[in-house]
């Protein structure tokens, strides 16, 4: 979907009239196209899995058949529910970062046909891969939609099961509990349906580890990349996570550890690959998707990473660095950098116990501190996470996940602390956990049942006031107002609004509210 | 037999579930409760 969207994206751009901001179905029509070609070409594949699914199923107990079955009706309501929210167009408080600049800046460049910097805009200067490869899906429809998000989600689901069957091929209860835990966390269930990127990123974390157990190479390459540029803080993360991984194995291995293992089972090539190919390609790739975001970052912050490192580094030679438009660039970016502090409770020892558990439960409705709870699946998988660390420690075994989870989580925990940049090592524990036959219990299945109850409740709760409502009435009326305004806009100039959450405005436009909001630069 | 089943039910991991699930669920529970007062 993002390779296509991708394609379609600068093939719009500069080759079609795309002056009303939407897009052809050319990428909706690629994409179904290619999907039903690859599900054509995976189909005994698909009919074994099935067939071996149900089989498995029947040798379950009579307590089993049951938990299965009721965690299933709750999945297909949650599942449910999202989908039918993912047809509406975004509008509620937590989809201002799609309102904003997910939709509205492709939108924008759609309506110029020009990837030039929108000179309002500090937020064009973000690297935003994702963005505009999804834009020809959100915006050929009528109104922006939500629907891509949906296909996420089924592939997270799908991609972390082929993954567990990878190492725990016999574990038909495994791959059962591991797509009930992921659907059970409030804070990955809540996003369902709502457009954030955030599931998105994080399927293409295990989307590049499958492909590559899976020796399609290429197709991990092109996965793996689309994270790594997602977002501008992203590329950081990554190498500090890369390095911080080989560091831990080397100083393990230092102090006597030898076998190195992932998801219990022992690495034997799994992981092999041609090292220097797979840098070079990488690079390649990296000019395609990373490429023009970092071009633009660095002709009008000198940084290849806005808003990371501006006034720091400089590698445009024509940018004055003291110039009205620079100093505001670097301001704004301090800003930016600043907003990571917002959430979580501070850095200090106790902090960090406490927040073992206060990121998996609310604490005012919803919790505000770490953005949305994580829910009950976290805190049964913790314990045995942490009993698994030692034990491995114990054993002198080098357990990869765990060191990846430990690496992410101390990452995490010194950036911005909101459970959404979580879901990679809270899935990398689940799979850990689960995949080993003791800690399955019939407590530990009880126990995702009542959080797969709860979390049908909070879903419910969220899109209740949706239901029956047409399109255009769960608008926000400053939309409503915008799709009025554009019958009789002159499309000729842009259009100076005192907001900059504007995906509906299919004109050109120019946000002046650079005094209040962090996003908008002030132009002449 | 029947010390033995007491045995697997009652085993260090389900007591570490048990007292997660009922925290969590009080938990909850009061944060439910507070919405009304």
């Amino acid at each position: 979907m993002l390779f296509v969207g991708y394609l379609v994206f600068w093939f719009e751009l500069y080759v079609l009239d795309t002056s009303k901001g939407s897009t052809s179905i050319a990428g909706w029509l690629i994409f179904a196209v290619l999907s039903v070609i690859s599900l054509f070409q995976c189909r005994k594949l698909l009919i074994s899995a099935v067939e071996s699914l149900f089989e498995c199923s029947r040798k379950r107990t009579r307590f089993e058949k049951l938990v299965i079955l009721l965690c299933s009706i709750a999945c297909v309501f949650i599942i449910g529910v999202t989908v039918k929210a993912s047809f509406l167009p975004p509008h509620f408080p937590q989809e201002y970062d799609t309102i904003n600049y997910h939709i509205t800046l492709p939108r924008q460049h759609l309506i110029n046909n020009s990837f030039d910097h929108l000179s309002w805009s500090a937020a064009d200067l973000y690297f935003m891969p994702i963005d505009v490869a999804l834009s020809p899906f959100w915006l050929s429809t009528e109104l922006p939609n939500k629907i891509p998000q949906i296909f996420f989600v089924f592939g997270l689901m799908l991609v972390v099961a082929s993954i567990f069957n990878v190492f725990n091929r016999d574990s038909i209860l495994g791959k059962f509990f591991i797509v009930f835990a992921i659907l059970g966390s409030h804070n990955i269930s809540i996003q369902m349906g709502v457009g954030m990127l955030d599931i998105a990123i994080c399927y293409l974390f295990f989307a590049a580890v499958d492909s590559w157990l899976r020796k399609d190479h290429f197709l991990a390459l092109v996965e793996f990349n689309f994270l790594f540029w997602s977002k501008s803080f992203m590329p950081i993360m990554m190498s500090l996570l890369i390095v911080g991984v080989f560091i831990a194995v080397f100083a393990l291995k230092s102090f006597g550890f030898k076998k190195v293992a992932i998801l219990s089972e022992d690495i034997q090539g799994k992981f092999k690959g041609n090292g220097k190919g797979f840098i070079v390609m990488f690079l390649a790739v990296s000019m395609v998707i990373g490429g023009p975001f970092i071009a633009k970052s660095i002709k009008y912050t000198g940084s290849p990473l806005f808003p990371f490192f501006v006034g720091d580094v400089n590698l445009n030679p024509n940018l004055d660095g003291r110039s009205d438009s620079m100093v505001q660039i670097q301001e704004v970016s301090k800003r930016i950098l600043n907003t990571k502090d917002q959430y979580g409770s501070g850095r200090g020892p106790a902090e960090f116990l406490k927040h073992l558990w206060l990121i998996s439960v609310p604490e005012k409705d919803v919790n505000k501190r770490c953005d949305y709870p994580i829910g009950l699946p976290y805190l049964l998988c913790f314990g045995p996470f942490v009993y698994l660390l030692f034990d491995s420690l114990k054993k002198k075994r080098i357990e990869l996940c765990s060191i990846l989870i430990f690496v992410y989580w101390v990452l995490w925990w010194m950036g911005s602390q909101q459970t959404r940049f979580l879901y990679i090592p809270i899935i990398c524990m689940y799979m850990l956990v689960i995949s080993q036959k003791k800690f399955l219990t019939g407590v530990f299945q009880i126990g995702i049942l009542i959080s797969l109850l709860l979390i049908s409740i909070s879903v419910f709760r969220a899109h209740k006031g949706d239901l029956g409502k047409s399109k255009y009435e769960v608008l926000r009326q400053k939309d409503r107002d915008l799709l009025a305004m554009a019958k009789d806009v002159d499309r000729s100039k842009s259009t100076k609004l005192s907001f900059e959450d504007a995906a509906f405005a299919n004109f050109p436009i120019v946000a002046t509210n650079h005094y209040n909001s962090v996003f908008v630069l002030k132009t002449k | 037999m029947k010390e033995t089943n007491v045995k697997k039910i009652f085993n260090s991991v389900n007591i570490y579930y048990f007292f997660i699930i009922v925290a969590y669920v009080i938990w909850r529970l009061v944060i439910f409760l507070k919405r009304f007062n």
